[in-house]
């Protein structure tokens, strides 16, 4: 309806909000029937449930998303249905339901613009949806154009049950109403659709042409509606509707009508419910994320003046002062823990998507799977969530596709018909613990080892410890899926996983027992924009070491320094690392001299160690990650800033890349031949 | 070569002694040079790394940039801040000299005679009061977009 009655410019931003209620609607939608199929035959639930369908199929409607709105709509009916009690909430029913909503989501995605879905999938899902609605019942489509002809109602519909009722129905749209481009008359259409609708338009309040403020409420209507369904349905219309409004509907003793409507009162912006039944789901403010991070990046900037402001004035400042000081620093850090909060964001969205991937992969491969995911509530930053999905996906499929047996297989081995995956989150020592595991054939070390041999990644006289093995899967190159199969896909392994993994700070491991199963464990930190380092001073300048990468420091003795050619090295427990100077190692200086003190021994994703010397060690603290502005080329050694307390820029060093370089830089000095010098080059113009 | 190149104000600077100017709504604020971090393994032309108010901004030495000579060094260098879609980086020029009203009569597409590397750079000429004055194109001076696969 709006498409063609509002501008692009108007249109755009309110299809953002459709998309973003979506989104939040297919998500109870979700837990709604994941709820049902345990068991949970809860009134409310199968009314979130249905409420979720039908507020998506009103959107859709006024937007003209034909597809979802004819989808919906079939959809809604069965929900309908099973709400009045119709129909009952048989496991085969649920079944449809869940993959009725899988399509919907699909659906949805569509409408936002994504790839148009396979109408196979759509179609089944009607199909089956079809199964249980009634044949009297059509499906509506959306009109075109603001027309007001009428919908043809579905008179059976009402006609069929309960008593005959009559409603007095009072509504008065604040301007918010239109704001929000909701449209009395789709309102309306609903009602009629409930049953036989009188109403009358008071427009006692319309100003004449010259004073009217086109962005004012001024129409209010009130009527009668006779109707079989119960008085929620009719609150169910004005749904969307909800705090725009002055909305009265209660029932009529009499039912002739009452001579002239009262006048109604004003609705104000902040309009009045009288529907005291309907509790408030959350109270939730929608705030766009721009605002949250400017707001965080200032805090940052308030903690940063203060630590300058300590460095420079610290010891002068008089004692009665210095509480006040910290009294006002303490507080800032509180403000600062307060909007990483409110940037975190429950993994439940990210489950809800593993259940809606199992359900696929069960389709996909014809295994059945028993899918339990436990700490959805747990909150992370969305810094950390955004990338979540991605190892998640992985793991899963992995699980559903290499881990679990197929059922005759299960049988012959006396396990379940089902597998079972469960997916745990918890919070342990300020880090978010993410747990997959499933009751499959677990992992064939005897194979990883033969696997490995025969990729070259270990030598065949290498002996390895079991857990040692274990970790040969994570290594790149490494894959143990004999087919590459339509769901693992492109020989994707765990080595992209651990990649995932650690780009987040996070460590993976995994534990599994052969025939009983396997887990993996993922440990993340609960934000990206915090990070937990040292810092470390050389003749260069200060520069960060993220704890997760560090092993140890130590005093280097120089009778402890050997070589082996060029190379530097020194013995950490009982293995020779090589032994890097900062400033060589970083390109800062040609000569690869060592300076300093201090060895950091750090360790890279794949476990291999390296020294830095540094001269100066300072404290452990947490810092702020500030990513460079503007676009600057892949830099192996740094991989983003920070500004430390006397408001000094220092490098975060990124030990993968620093391990890289010294790979690099040892090759070079085998291959003399070549130019040594660092070949930079200059920026690429576009 | 020559984009749209519409008329208004613009921030006149120099560098090793020749004219160039920004699109007054590109630049954020003006401020002294101060010690910058040098980030390894980057381009001559990048300086290093400022705070700017809790900001890491990335600053340009713009004589490098743009291939000049270095004639004399600059007394006392300034720092232009500047946006480019959402990006923000310092350009170090020699001096900031004034704000110029430019009138659509005043401002010549490059000339096609050969400029050596420093057209690239260019939007336009400002020819104004006898002055040459080269328009510069902010995004064609920050580097490329760090690759989507990094």
């Amino acid at each position: 309806m709006f498409n063609q009655s509002l501008p692009p410019e108007v249109l755009g931003p309110i299809k953002v909000i459709f998309f973003q209620e979506c989104d939040e609607l297919l998500a109870s939608l979700d837990s709604g029937l994941e709820a049902l199929k345990q068991g949970s035959a809860d009134p409310d639930t199968i009314n979130m449930v249905f409420r979720a369908v039908h507020s998506i199929k009103g959107g859709a409607a006024n937007f003209e998303y034909v597809r979802l709105t004819q989808f919906s709509h079939s959809f809604e009916a069965v929900l309908s249905d099973l709400r009045a009690g119709r129909i009952a909430a048989s496991g085969v029913l649920l079944e449809d339901l869940l993959r009725a909503s899988d399509a919907l989501a699909e659906l949805v995605e569509e409408a936002r613009g994504g790839k148009v879905q396979d109408l196979g999938k759509t179609e089944a899902a009607l199909k089956a949806l079809a199964g249980y609605i009634r044949k009297d019942d059509e499906i509506i489509l959306a009109r075109a154009g603001g027309d007001a002809s009428p919908v043809p109602a579905p008179e059976k519909d009402w006609k069929e049950d309960g008593d005959l009722r009559s409603w007095r129905i009072a509504f008065r749209p604040a301007a918010s109403l239109y704001r929000r481009a909701n449209d009395p008359l789709l309102l309306f259409r609903e009602l009629k659709r409930l049953g036989e609708l009188r109403l009358e338009l008071d427009h006692h309040d319309l100003p004449n042409l010259a004073d009217l403020e086109p962005d004012r409420a001024y129409l209010s209507w009130t009527g009668t509606l006779r109707s079989l369904q119960p008085e929620q349905a009719i609150w169910d219309v004005f749904e969307f509707a909800g705090g725009d409004c002055y909305l009265e509907i209660v029932p009529c003793a009499v039912e002739a009508a009452k001579g002239p409507p009262e006048r109604l009162p004003q609705a104000a912006n902040e309009a009045v419910s009288s529907h005291s039944s309907d509790p408030q789901p959350n109270r939730v403010i929608r705030v766009d994320l721009d605002r949250v991070d400017k707001l965080f990046n200032l805090v940052e900037e308030l903690l940063v003046q203060q630590t300058t402001f300590n460095h420079v004035a610290g010891k002068r400042l008089a004692p009665e002062i210095q509480p006040v000081y910290a009294e006002f620093h303490r507080l800032s850090k509180e403000i600062q823990e307060g909007l990483l909060a409110i940037r975190s964001q429950p993994l439940k969205p990210v489950f809800q998507r593993m259940a809606r991937l199992v359900r696929q992969l069960e389709q996909a491969t014809g295994k059945s799977v028993n899918f339990a995911a436990t700490g959805g509530e747990a909150e992370v930053d969305r810094s950390v969530l955004e990338r979540l999905a991605e190892p998640l996906t992985h793991l899963i499929r992995n699980a559903v596709d290499h881990g679990l047996e197929s059922s005759d297989e299960r049988v012959q081995l006396g396990k379940p018909l089902s597998g079972a995956i469960e997916l745990r989150a918890y919070q342990r020592f300020g880090r978010i613990v993410l747990e997959v595991s499933d009751d499959g054939k677990g992992i064939d070390r005897d194979r990883v080892l033969s696997t490995a041999i025969s990729r070259g990644l270990i030598d065949p006289n290498e002996h390895l410890s079991g857990p040692d093995v274990d970790s040969l899967i994570f290594r790149p190159g490494f894959s143990t899926a004999e087919n590459v199969s339509e769901i693992s896909g492109r020989g994707v392994g765990m080595d992209v996983v651990n990649k995932c993994v650690r780009a987040l700070g996070g460590r993976i491991s995994m534990s599994s027992q052969k025939g009983a199963g396997t887990t993996f464990l993922l440990s993340l930190p609960l934000t990206l924009a915090l990070l937990e380092g040292i810092v470390v001073g050389s003749g260069i300048g200060r520069f960060i070491v993220p704890i997760a990468s560090l092993l140890e420091t130590l005093q280097l003795r120089p009778e402890e320094i050997k070589f082996i050619g060029d190379v530097k090295v020194i013995r950490y427990r009982g293995q020779y690392i090589p032994l890097v100077g900062l400033a060589a190692i970083l390109g800062y200086s040609q000569t690869n001299g060592v300076h300093g003190s201090i060895g950091i021994v750090v360790e890279d994703d794949l476990g291999t160690r390296i020294a830095i010397a540094v001269d100066e060690v300072f404290e452990q603290q947490q810092i702020v990650v500030k990513e460079i502005q503007g676009a600057y080329q892949a830099n192996h050694g740094v991989s983003a800033a920070t500004i430390l307390g006397d408001g000094q820029v220092a490098l975060i060093l990124d030990v993968n890349g620093i391990v890289e370089r010294q790979k690099q830089n040892a090759e070079r000095a085998q291959n003399y031949d070549e130019e040594s010098d660092e070949r930079i080059s200059r920026w690429s113009i576009r | 070569m020559v984009d749209q190149v519409s008329a208004g104000d613009f921030l006149v600077f120099r560098i090793q002694g020749q004219e160039f100017c920004l699109e007054i709504g590109a630049v954020r604020e003006i401020r002294s040079a101060t010690k910058t971090v040098p980030l390894p393994n980057s381009p001559v032309e990048f300086k290093g790394l400022i705070n700017l108010r809790g900001i890491v901004l990335p600053i340009v030495d713009m004589t490098s940039r743009l291939g000049l000579v270095v004639v004399s060094p600059a007394a006392n260098p300034v720092i232009i801040v500047a946006e480019s879609g959402d990006r923000i980086v310092g350009l170090e020029v020699d001096i900031v000299d004034d704000i110029i009203s430019v009138s659509d009569a005043e401002i010549q597409s490059i000339p096609t005679i050969p400029t050596g590397g420093i057209q690239e750079f260019v939007r336009g000429i400002v020819n104004i009061s006898n002055r040459l004055i080269c328009l510069l194109a902010i995004d064609r001076l920050l580097p490329a977009e760090k690759a989507a696969a990094e």
